[in-house]
C-alpha cells in the first residue's frame, strides 16, 4: 500500500518538478513561484501517509537530480 | 532556483538558535493570540490572518541567515499537540518578487535543524504579496492526555 502511495505522490510530483525547471530557465519567477507552491501542497497533502525516508528518494530520484544538475544546483 | 551552502558557521549559529529557543519556549496563549494555532491548512495566505495582525507582536524567534539568501526562523512553541520544533523558511536578498524556497533547500536546512521532512506539519505561508515562507512544526514532546 505504501508503495502504491509513494508511486502516487510520484506521479504527481515529477510533472511539476519538470514544469518547475521550464518556468526557472524562462526566468518566470511568478509561474516558478506557484509550480513551488503546487509542488508543497503535494508534498503536504502526502505528508501524514508517508515516510520521511519516502521523501527523500522522491527528492533525490533520477529525475529531481538530473533537474538539479541542468540547473547548475547539484554538481 | 539558488544555491545552498551549509557549513560550519550555520551549523554553530543553527545549534546557538535551537539553544535559544528551547529556552524560551513560546506559550499556547501567545500561539492563540496571534492566531497561528495549528489549522491544518496547507497554505496559509495574508487573508487568512486576523484582523489587526501585527508581525511585531509576534513572539521571538531566532533566525539563522543561510548561504544563499535562505532565512531560517527558528522557535519552540506550545501547540494543542505538545511541546513543537518551528521552523519557517524564507527568502531574502531576492532580485525579483514572488518567490519561495525549494522543497529540497527546505529539506536540508530542516535536517540541519534536527527535524525530519516533511516534519508532523507543513504548510506554505504568504508573508508579503506574492512572497511565500514554508513552515514545518516537527512534536518533539507530545502533550499528555487528559492533562490539558
Amino acid at each position: 500500500m505504501r508503495e502504491k502511495i509513494k508511486a502516487q505522490f510520484l506521479a504527481e510530483l515529477e510533472p511539476l518538478l519538470l514544469q518547475t525547471e521550464q518556468a526557472i530557465l524562462a526566468k518566470d519567477s511568478s509561474a516558478s513561484t506557484g509550480l513551488s507552491l503546487r509542488v508543497m501542497d503535494v508534498v503536504s497533502r502526502y505528508a501524514a501517509q508517508l515516510e520521511p525516508d519516502d521523501f527523500r528518494d522522491a527528492l533525490n530520484s533520477p529525475l529531481a537530480r538530473a533537474i538539479a544538475k541542468r540547473l547548475g544546483v547539484q554538481p | 532556483m539558488r544555491l545552498l551552502s551549509i557549513g560550519e558557521r550555520e551549523r554553530r549559529l543553527i545549534a546557538k538558535a535551537k539553544e535559544r529557543a528551547a529556552r524560551q519556549p513560546i506559550p499556547l496563549r501567545a500561539i492563540k493570540d496571534a492566531g497561528f494555532v495549528e489549522q491544518g491548512k496547507r497554505q496559509q495566505m495574508l487573508a487568512d490572518r486576523p484582523p489587526g495582525f501585527d508581525r511585531s507582536d509576534l513572539p521571538p524567534t531566532y533566525s539563522v541567515m543561510i548561504p544563499f539568501g535562505f532565512r531560517a526562523a527558528y522557535s519552540i512553541e506550545e501547540q494543542p499537540s505538545g511541546l513543537c520544533a518551528h521552523l519557517s523558511i524564507g527568502l531574502e536578498d531576492r532580485k525579483g518578487k514572488s518567490m519561495m524556497p525549494s522543497v529540497e533547500a527546505v529539506r536540508m536546512i530542516a535536517k540541519e535543524f534536527g527535524i525530519t521532512f516533511p516534519g508532523d506539519m507543513i504548510w506554505t505561508e504568504e508573508y508579503e504579496p506574492g512572497e511565500f515562507a514554508v513552515n514545518i512544526v516537527a512534536v518533539i514532546e507530545p502533550r499528555k492526555t487528559g492533562n490539558a
